[in-house]
């Protein structure tokens, strides 16, 4: 091991590519440790490599043994210390610009899952239970779109920005997940309180394609029993709006919000009991809407 | 007074309902069911046959037609949606 960590130091830094449907990035580091990580965590954007011509690129250099200064196509945009940090900046800061900057209609606060070509998208803000019940989902067999984020295109249809699931500690990702407890560094890593679990290392299945838009799931999580109502379109107009990474209603967000709202029904979820809350959920892919 | 919906205000319907956007003022709006209905037959009639058709529409239900065009049309004209015509 040492010596595999002795030639790694020999070479120049290394580069990382990974990128999405109009995404294209190259991590460029003195750190391996750190682009190992990223790899564990936009690993899943590697297939897809290649879709831009010019990647944007992020280099991370270190002044110290403590210190990583952080550059985006050249200009420093942060110096941060320790490590976990500075793995922690990089993760938000490659979501956030993917979110900005996508060509790919709107991007909307939801994780999202997948079975039988048809998604079904849990939005709510952070700590609503996105990353849970996607969790509980796939280990109840469906496929993994996303836990962050989802772009939904003009026609309504929806494809995921397929991370690493972020599980926050504190949160109740109490899940029995298939690796029966089993951590290492191709299925883990850590940073700043957050555990990054790759899916597809758990037997999870990635969908990067786009896919057809089942139901939509506002998250509220309350300490009554698990329900599920059904929202009219008017009623789940703003609580999703207020879910889209953008400051103003332009008319494209407004009429992609109706696309989706056209396509899939809307529901909201209360209850805090994990079981319950996505035995509810799970039963919206046998309904006749989906 | 006739009441004209503004040509450049966008709505897309769904379900029965519908959302607004008016590129004027960066604004959407939520049109329930009702405040729809309204919206569509503001095409250069007066308050009082919106008033007339939906009474005809809705004969149980005078009362409640009266308050909600009323209250509709006031809301569209203090958001500067329509085209007021004497």
């Amino acid at each position: 091991m040492h010596g595999l960590t002795a030639v790694r130091q020999e070479t120049a830094a290394s580069a990382a590519v990974f990128g999405l449907p109009g995404f294209h990035f190259r991590l460029v580091s003195e750190d391996w440790e750190l682009e190992d990580r990223f790899r564990l965590v936009f690993g899943e954007l590697e297939g897809e490599a290649g879709l831009a011509s010019n990647p944007h690129v992020y280099e991370v250099v270190c002044p110290s043994d403590a210190t990583r200064t952080v550059l985006f196509d050249g200009e420093p945009i942060v110096e941060v210390v320790p490590l976990s940090s500075a793995f922690a900046f990089l993760e938000w800061h490659v979501t956030r610009h993917c979110l900005q900057h996508t060509d790919d209609g709107i991007a909307l606060h939801a994780g999202a899952v997948e079975r039988d070509g048809r998604a079904i998208l849990l939005s709510g803000s952070s700590g609503s239970g996105k990353t849970t019940i996607a969790l509980s989902l796939l280990s109840r067999g469906a496929h993994y779109l996303s836990d962050e984020a989802v772009f939904v295109s003009s026609d309504g249809r929806v494809r995921g920005l397929p991370r690493a699931l972020a599980l926050k500690a504190g949160r109740s990702h109490w899940i029995d997940l298939p690796f029966g407890g089993h951590r290492d560094a191709t299925t883990h890593c850590e940073a700043d309180g957050t555990t990054y679990v790759a899916p597809r290392a758990l037997g999870f299945e990635v969908v990067g394609r786009r896919v057809e838009p089942g139901a939509v799931v506002l998250l509220q999580r309350t300490e009554t029993e698990a329900g599920l109502s059904r929202l009219t379109a008017g009623e789940a107009f703003l609580p999703l709006l207020q879910q889209v990474f953008s400051n103003e209603p332009h008319e494209d967000i407004l009429a992609t919000v109706s696309s989706l709202l056209r396509r899939a029904p809307v529901y909201r979820l209360s209850g805090s009991d994990i079981v319950e809350t996505t035995s509810l959920v799970e039963g919206l892919f046998e309904t006749p809407t989906l | 007074m006739t009441l004209k919906k503004r040509a450049d205000i966008r709505v897309w319907e769904v379900e029965g309902e519908a959302i607004m956007y008016d590129p004027a003022s960066g604004m959407g709006h939520v049109l329930n069911p009702t405040a729809l209905r309204i919206w569509s037959m503001c095409d250069g009639r007066p308050e009082r046959e919106i008033q007339a058709a939906l009474g005809r529409d809705f004969p149980e239900s005078k009362e409640t037609i009266h308050r909600d065009v009323t209250g509709a049309i006031k809301q569209f004209k203090e958001l500067g949606l329509l085209e007021c015509m004497a």
